[in-house]
C-alpha cells in the first residue's frame, strides 16, 4: 500500500512551489504574526497537550488488558467512529449555518466531557458500551472541531511562511508532549482512567483560547 | 434524507479544485494504515507493560522535535511539500516490514526510532493543504478532508477487527506485510485466517 500511495503522490499530487523568493527572506524578518495565530496556535498546543495526556495506549490498556474486550469489538469502536466523523462532515454545513464558528465551544463542551463519561465508565458493569458511546461523542464532535480549527488557522496563517511556521508549531508540540507518555502510563498505574480526568481539564481550559483567537478575526 | 445529503456531498466535492481533490482522496486511502489502530494492542498481545510502552511513546517524541523545525523553514525555501510525502510513503513501507519482524523490546525501540524519523517529514501535510486547498472554500475543502478518510476508516477498521479477531498475532503480521508487498502478503493475511478456521 506504501508503495502505491507514493506512486500516487508521484502522479497525481500537484509539486506545489516554495512561495518565499530573496526579497521577501529579506523581509521577512520584519514581517509580524497576526495576534489570532498566536491564540489559535496556543489552542492547537493545548488541544494536543489534552489528547496526549490521555494517549490512546491507556483506552487500550483498559480494553484490552483490564476488561478484556475481544479485538472485533475494539475494531467497533474505531470504526464505528469513522463512521461518526463521516456523518459529523455530513453535517457541518448545517452546524455552521445555526451558529457559525461558535460551534467550536460545544466541539470543545463534548470533548471536554468524554474524558469524564470514560473515568466514570470502570464504576459500571457496562464498561465497554459506555466507553463506546464516549468514543462516538469524541468521534462527532472532533472533526467540527478540527474543520473550524483549520479554517481559522489556514487563514491566518501567512502563504511564504506556512512551511516555518507549521514546522515550528509542530516542533513545539512535540517538545510540549514529550513526557506526557510516561506521566500518563504512571497516572494509569495507579488508576487506569487517571489520565481522562486531567484531559478533562485541560480540554475546558481551551475555551478561553478560542474566545480570544474568534474575536481576533472579527 | 441521507440519500440527498450523499449527493450534495459528492457535488460539493466535485466542486473543488483537482490538486484539492486528489489530495483528499491520498488522505482517504491512507486510511488502509487504520491497521494502526492495533498496534499497540500487538504489543500488549506481546507482553509488554503500560509503562514501556509510554517510556516507548517519550522516547519517540524527543527525537522527533528539532528535525520538523528545519524541514518546516526548508518547505518555505526550496523543498516542495510533495517529496517529503514521497519519502514517508517510501519509509513507511519500511515501517511495516520492521514491524512484521518486531517481537522483543530492543525490536520496538529501534521501530519507534524510525517512526520518529518518519513523523519529521509529516510536517509537509498542512503547508500542501494550504498550497491546494482553495482559500475561498476552506470549510468545503476541510469537510471533505474529514467525511472520506473517516469513511474509509469505518469500512475498513470494520474489515481489520473482523479478520483480526480470528488468530490476532498471525493475521496481524500479515496485513503488515500486506503494506510492503500488497499481492502476496494478502494472501499470507488469508491463508493464516483460513488456516485457524479450519
Amino acid at each position: 500500500m506504501c508503495v502505491l500511495r507514493a506512486l500516487y503522490i508521484m502522479l497525481y499530487i500537484p509539486k506545489t512551489k516554495p512561495i518565499i523568493r530573496k526579497d521577501e527572506e529579506q523581509a521577512m524578518g520584519k514581517q509580524s504574526l497576526p495576534r489570532s495565530l498566536l491564540w489559535i496556535m496556543s489552542a492547537e498546543i493545548l488541544m494536543v497537550v489534552a489528547f496526549d495526556i490521555a494517549p490512546t495506549f491507556i483506552l487500550a490498556n483498559y480494553l484490552f488488558n483490564i476488561i478484556r474486550a475481544d479485538i472485533f469489538r475494539i475494531s467497533l469502536i474505531y470504526s464505528l467512529g469513522g463512521l461518526m466523523g463521516a456523518l459529523s462532515a455530513m453535517m457541518y454545513d448545517k452546524a455552521r449555518r445555526i451558529s457559525g464558528y461558535n460551534t467550536i465551544y460545544i466541539s470543545i463542551l463534548a470533548l471536554g466531557v468524554f474524558p469524564l463519561i470514560i473515568y466514570y465508565s470502570q464504576y459500571t458493569e457496562y464498561s465497554f458500551l459506555i466507553i463506546l458511546l464516549a468514543m462516538l461523542i469524541t468521534y462527532f464532535f472532533w472533526p467540527i472541531w478540527w474543520i473550524i480549527h483549520e479554517v481559522i488557522i489556514m487563514r491566518s496563517v501567512p502563504s511564504n511562511l506556512r512551511g516555518t511556521i507549521f514546522g515550528a508549531l509542530s516542533a513545539t508540540k512535540t517538545i510540549l508532549v514529550i513526557p506526557l507518555p510516561i506521566l500518563a502510563a504512571l497516572l494509569a498505574s495507579i488508576n487506569p482512567l487517571t489520565p481522562f480526568l486531567a484531559q478533562a481539564i485541560l480540554f475546558l481550559m481551551l475555551m478561553p483560547l478560542y474566545h480570544q483567537a474568534l474575536k481576533g478575526l472579527q | 434524507m441521507l440519500l440527498i445529503r450523499c449527493k450534495m456531498m459528492l457535488r460539493d466535492f466535485l466542486d473543488l479544485p483537482k490538486g484539492a481533490r486528489k489530495l483528499i482522496m491520498y488522505y482517504a486511502i491512507s486510511m488502509f494504515d487504520s491497521v494502526g489502530f492495533f498496534v499497540v494492542f500487538y504489543m500488549f498481545a506481546l507482553g509488554f507493560t503500560v509503562i514501556t510502552i509510554g517510556a516507548l511513546y517519550s522516547y519517540l517524541l524527543i527525537l522527533t522535535a528539532v528535525l520538523e523545525l528545519v524541514f518546516g523553514r526548508l518547505i518555505d525555501i526550496k523543498l516542495p511539500p510533495k517529496y517529503l510525502m514521497i519519502i514517508v510513503e517510501i519509509l513507511g513501507s519500511i515501517y511495516w516490514l520492521m514491524l512484521y519482524y518486531a517481537k522483543t523490546l530492543l525490536d520496538f525501540v529501534i521501530l519507534y526510532s524510525f517512526s520518529a524519523i518518519i513523523g519529521i517529514f509529516m510536517v509537509a501535510y498542512r503547508p500542501i493543504e494550504r498550497d491546494l486547498y482553495p482559500q475561498d472554500r476552506l470549510d468545503m475543502a476541510y469537510k471533505h478532508h474529514m467525511f472520506w478518510p473517516y469513511f474509509a476508516q469505518f469500512v475498513l477498521v470494520l474489515i481489520y477487527g473482523y479478520i483480526l479477531q480470528y488468530d490476532f498475532l498471525g493475521v496481524f503480521n500479515g496485513i503488515c506485510s500486506c503494506h510492503v508487498r500488497p499481492k502476496s502478503s494478502l494472501h499470507n493475511a488469508l491463508h493464516t485466517k483460513n488456516k485457524t478456521n479450519n
